[in-house]
């Protein structure tokens, strides 16, 4: 079952990297876009953030309540002190982060006006001047539009060889008043994203759509997608990238999924819940272990990291140097007080040569050594410290 | 397969069909009929015919651009039937040593090539292909008239795939317009650029983006990639092709192009505030003063710094503007010339070839043909009349018409052997009947104007470009001489735009008006004495002259509109004169010519 959707979606990845395969194969142009471009821009919000790394620090938001609430995917991004947000006429906001979600890698925003003093006022939501109203998504639009949630839903009238549009911030192309870029494909199919053998860092399986466009790309994570009628048909999510083969899927959560967040959040979203989230250190590093919503290799790198931190079942507690950069050798950046690595003596510095008696070439290497391991092994571990070649003999804890 | 050759299979398929076993003939036949319903009505087939055939009409004019040892390859594409055509400078780049190279075209073979003027900073250049038989070509399309969502065809030679030189093309929509993607080291830069999602991949550097209607309406040459490779991810970015017109007569003549700007502005995140406006500059000549703030461009409204620097890069150096100001409670129109920006120079392209004077010849040439039709004689002497409405502003003269009438002869001979003539050598009277409807406001005097002064001016003007014709016609044209070169393009601004404290309320555009395009050959009279002559790109015609003195710097500006027959030759029927800034002009109309 997995092989075989694996196979499938590796197919659809595939192909898509050649898009001059894809325009011989697209259908004709005799429809507009023209419908579906309005309504996109005036509902999707350049968001502007947090800068680390590999981090693009700048991505999509999709205006999804007349009041200003905006729905984008959780990140790094909006870790930031302040979140600016720039909508289609040029204005600038604060987003305030209101929830995140760490497992579907979502996250509700709310505008505010952009004051600099506001910074901090913006949390205690009394004080602060209302924004909008706003052009929006009726995401959830249950009762005003019963059929608001057909698309991207089972039964949908969506069907696999239908055009969807979709408007972001890939790039940063545009600034302040400029139209965010068009992005244009076919939605190919509604699947489960259940490769787990080559995406193991995503911790959402459910449905996706599939669309043949080059959907990720740094800043487009959050981007709306919609029919050519301009009917909302869901976001492009976090970027997934097969460790296997390096390429990158082209998706979007569907609207239901989405629907499905947006009423949790809602209906939990009081300011104490505001104020767990922002306090709340688990939460926050939570969130911060998934983050990955830039489109780079070092990022990959990284987002395997933190899979064998959270996924896998061992911990050494060593955490390694991680730079913008694909091959580095991997070198201690970190021991966790207490660690079985802490306790044998592994030291910030370390490089690691190999694992039970393989080389390891650089981190990803290390990655893959480390997520093979099981708790039950005792480990080889062989370091070069200063001009020394160490060997140590570490028993890994069992992570939570 | 030609359109055509595919109706007619249709046709006679049908018709063999209904001789087959009835089973079949049944289920062919339906699809048949399918498919010919679908060639006349269903829109999706229409549309994809009329693709079909566009792209089979601009495809010979897409060019595989190579060096001469056929390395490297970018694409370019034909814009006239002598084989002109453009590309990046990128692509050029490596083949400035010789200025040779290669270029296949679709019927499978190559052409020399010849790289002729180039500009770094905005990643364009010009080349010319070698053939005795004139080439297919692709029309230049409007740029500004596209919009978010318009179909956009890329043509080219992605990953050199192409051996037998046929172009690749690839589909998509517009996905961006009037974008600003950043230069490296002041070259390279895409001003007001056009995005699309074709797909755009190394190798299609040079090429032409078509329109649904199969014009040029830029030159793919850049894309945005990250980390996973030079391929397109989606991104993918053309100069607009009329950011292009702008620097074809340039690039024509084998020049190197210099993009515009304007003095030292501060920029802010909303404002751009001039300065410093050095009182030695047009700027302050022409009135604008520092502090002044940028509300408008060529009539479109200027709101923030991104917008003006993405407009200002679309624009040559020394091109003509007009500025609308704010300043302290009021709005100014201020026309100006923009101010040079050098390209960085690289080794390599320092070496510039040399001028093309060929195109010196083309544009006189076919001004000749334009002006004196067949025959292409030039009369030695002219008797005229003409009439003259002026309607100063500062005298207390509403308006006055005034009739004249003179000849102008003898000055051809002097002329032919010697370019530096003073102007006294042109024996030139003018009777003048003034009908004055002038109304005079108490205690104002009329203005004595210099009538003659102008008059001789344009006369005189209009009589040295007629000679460079006829020595033309001569073989005597000293073309190649200092006194006599191409000196790249100039605009065509129109008197209205140029004068006037209160300009018109800004209409909301996304782009500025964009104005008729004029090769410009530059005459040196003498030290003192230099006249621009500017030639309308697609009439040929003598659209402008200037004139500058060169010690004071004084400039006058003559513009020639409204060509009619008369006497067997196309004449300008209305001139205006007037200074750069507006403040003094006339309007001259009604010329009746004998020859």
């Amino acid at each position: 079952m997995n092989s075989r959707l694996f196979h499938r979606l590796g197919l659809v990845v595939c192909s898509l990297l050649s898009t001059a395969t894809l325009a011989a194969s697209s259908p004709p142009h005799p429809t507009s876009f023209d419908r579906a471009i309005d309504v996109l821009l005036a509902r999707t919000v350049k968001l502007y953030g947090l800068k680390v790394g590999g981090e693009a620090g700048y991505g999509t938001g999709i205006i999804v309540s007349e009041d200003g609430l905006v729905l984008t995917v959780s990140s790094l991004l909006i870790d930031a002190h302040k979140v600016r947000a720039v909508t289609e006429d040029g204005t600038r906001y604060l987003a305030e982060v209101l929830h995140r979600d760490p497992q579907r890698q979502l996250a509700l925003l709310r505008l505010r006006p952009f004051e600099e003093d506001h910074g901090e006022a913006a949390v205690g939501t009394s004080r602060v001047a209302k924004v909008g109203p706003f052009p929006f998504f009726n995401v959830d639009g249950d009762a005003s539009n019963p059929q608001s949630t057909r698309i991207g839903a089972e039964g949908s009238t969506l069907q696999p060889g239908d055009w969807v549009v979709a408007a972001g911030n890939a790039f940063k192309v545009a600034e302040g008043a400029e139209p965010m870029s068009i992005v244009h494909g076919i939605y190919s199919a509604r699947t489960r994203l259940d490769a787990r053998r080559t995406v193991k860092e995503f911790p959402y399986h459910g449905d996706v759509l599939v669309i043949d466009a080059v959907t990720s790309n740094p800043g487009a994570p959050g981007s709306a997608v919609v029919d050519l009628d301009g009917e909302f048909v869901g976001m492009i999510g976090r970027l997934v990238i097969s460790n296997l083969t390096h390429t990158h899927f082209n998706y979007a959560l569907p609207r239901d999924v989405l629907a499905a967040y947006f009423k949790e959040a809602t209906t939990k979203q009081d300011d104490k819940l505001v104020a767990t989230v922002k306090t709340d250190g688990d939460a926050h590093a939570a969130a911060n272990a998934n983050s990955n919503s830039a489109a780079t290799t070092d990022e990959l790198a990284s987002a395997s990291s933190h899979s064998s931190q959270t996924k896998s079942t061992v911990d050494l507690g060593i955490r390694v140097v991680r730079s913008g950069y694909q091959n580095v050798p991997p070198i201690v950046d970190r021991v966790r007080r207490a660690s079985p690595a802490d306790v044998t003596g592994v030291r910030k510095d370390d490089l690691i040569l190999s694992i039970n008696g393989r080389t390891v070439k650089d981190v990803r290497d290390y990655d893959e050594r480390i997520e093979s391991l099981t708790a039950d092994d005792t480990i080889d571990l062989l370091i070069r410290r200063d001009r020394q070649v160490i060997r140590l003999k570490l028993k890994p804890e069992t992570k939570p | 397969m030609t359109p055509n050759h595919r109706i007619q299979f249709n046709v006679s398929a049908r018709r063999g069909l209904l001789s087959c076993a009835l089973g079949i003939a049944l289920a062919v036949a339906t699809l048949a009929h399918g498919q010919s319903l679908t060639a006349e009505k269903d829109p999706i087939h229409q549309d994809e015919q009329a693709r079909i055939e566009m792209i089979q009409r601009v495809t010979p004019a897409v060019v595989a651009v190579f060096d001469e040892q056929q390395r490297g390859g970018g694409s370019g594409v034909l814009i006239d039937a002598d084989g002109f055509g453009i590309t990046n400078f990128h692509v050029v780049a490596p083949m400035l040593g010789s200025r040779r190279g290669l270029g296949g075209l679709s019927d499978g073979k190559t052409y020399e090539l010849q790289v002729l003027g180039i500009d770094p900073t905005g990643d364009l250049a010009m080349f010319r292909l070698a053939r005795s038989e004139p080439f297919s070509f692709a029309a230049l399309g409007d740029s500004d008239a596209l919009k978010l969502g318009d179909t956009a065809i890329a043509l080219g030679n992605p990953f050199s795939l192409s051996e037998d030189y046929t172009p690749t093309a690839t589909m998509g929509i517009v996905t961006g317009i009037h974008r600003y993607q950043w230069g490296t080291g002041g070259n390279l830069a895409y001003t007001d650029c056009i995005q699309v999602d074709a797909s755009i991949n190394p190798g299609n550097s040079g090429g032409p983006l078509f329109n649904e209607a199969g014009e040029v309406v830029g030159i793919n040459g850049r894309i945005s990639v990250n980390t996973r490779g030079r391929y397109n991810v989606g991104f993918g970015y053309a100069i607009s092709s009329n950011q292009i017109k702008r620097f074809i007569p340039t690039l024509r003549a084998g020049l190197l192009a210099r993009h515009g700007s304007l003095p030292r502005i501060q920029e802010g995140h909303s404002d751009v505030v001039f300065t410093q406006v050095s009182p030695d500059s047009n700027f302050y000549k022409n009135a604008l003063r520092s502090g002044d703030r940028l509300i408008g461009f060529d009539e479109m409204p200027i709101a923030n710094r991104n917008q003006f620097a993405s407009v200002v890069g679309a624009y040559p150096a020394d091109w003509p503007i007009v500025l609308d100001v704010g300043r302290v409670g009021q709005t100014k129109r201020i026309p100006v010339r923009l101010v040079a920006v050098n390209p960085r120079m690289d080794k390599g392209f320092t070496q510039l070839g040399e001028q093309n004077y060929d195109e010196t010849r083309r544009v006189l040439s076919a001004f000749g043909s334009a002006v004196l039709g067949k025959e292409n004689k030039l009369p030695r002497s002219w008797h005229w009349q003409m009439t003259r409405e002026f309607e100063p502003n500062s005298n207390g003269i509403r308006r006055t018409t005034e009739h004249f009438s003179g000849n102008l002869q003898g000055g051809a001979p002097a002329l032919l052997r010697n370019l530096d003539v003073p102007e006294r050598m042109v024996k030139f009277d003018a009777n003048i009947a003034t009908e004055t409807q002038s109304e005079s406001r108490e205690g104002v005097e009329p203005r004595e104007f210099l009538v003659t002064d102008s008059m001789q001016l344009i006369l005189t003007s209009l009589y040295r470009a007629q000679t460079v014709l006829l020595l033309y016609a001569h073989d005597g044209l000293p073309v190649g001489q200092p006194e006599i070169t191409h000196v790249g393009a100039d605009a065509l601004m129109p008197i209205d735009m140029c004068a006037g404290d209160a300009p018109p309320a800004l209409q909301k555009r996304e782009s500025p008006v964009f104005r008729p395009v004029l090769s410009v050959i530059q005459w040196k009279f003498s030290d003192t004495a230099t006249a621009w002559y500017g030639f309308d790109m697609d009439s040929g015609r003598l659209a402008q002259i200037r004139i500058r003195d060169i010690p004071t710097g004084d400039e006058i500006i003559i513009q020639l509109a409204d060509y009619k027959d008369i006497g067997g030759m196309n004449w300008p029927c209305t001139v205006e004169v007037r200074t750069p800034n507006g403040e003094f002009r006339e309007t001259y109309s009604d010329w009746k010519i004998e020859f």
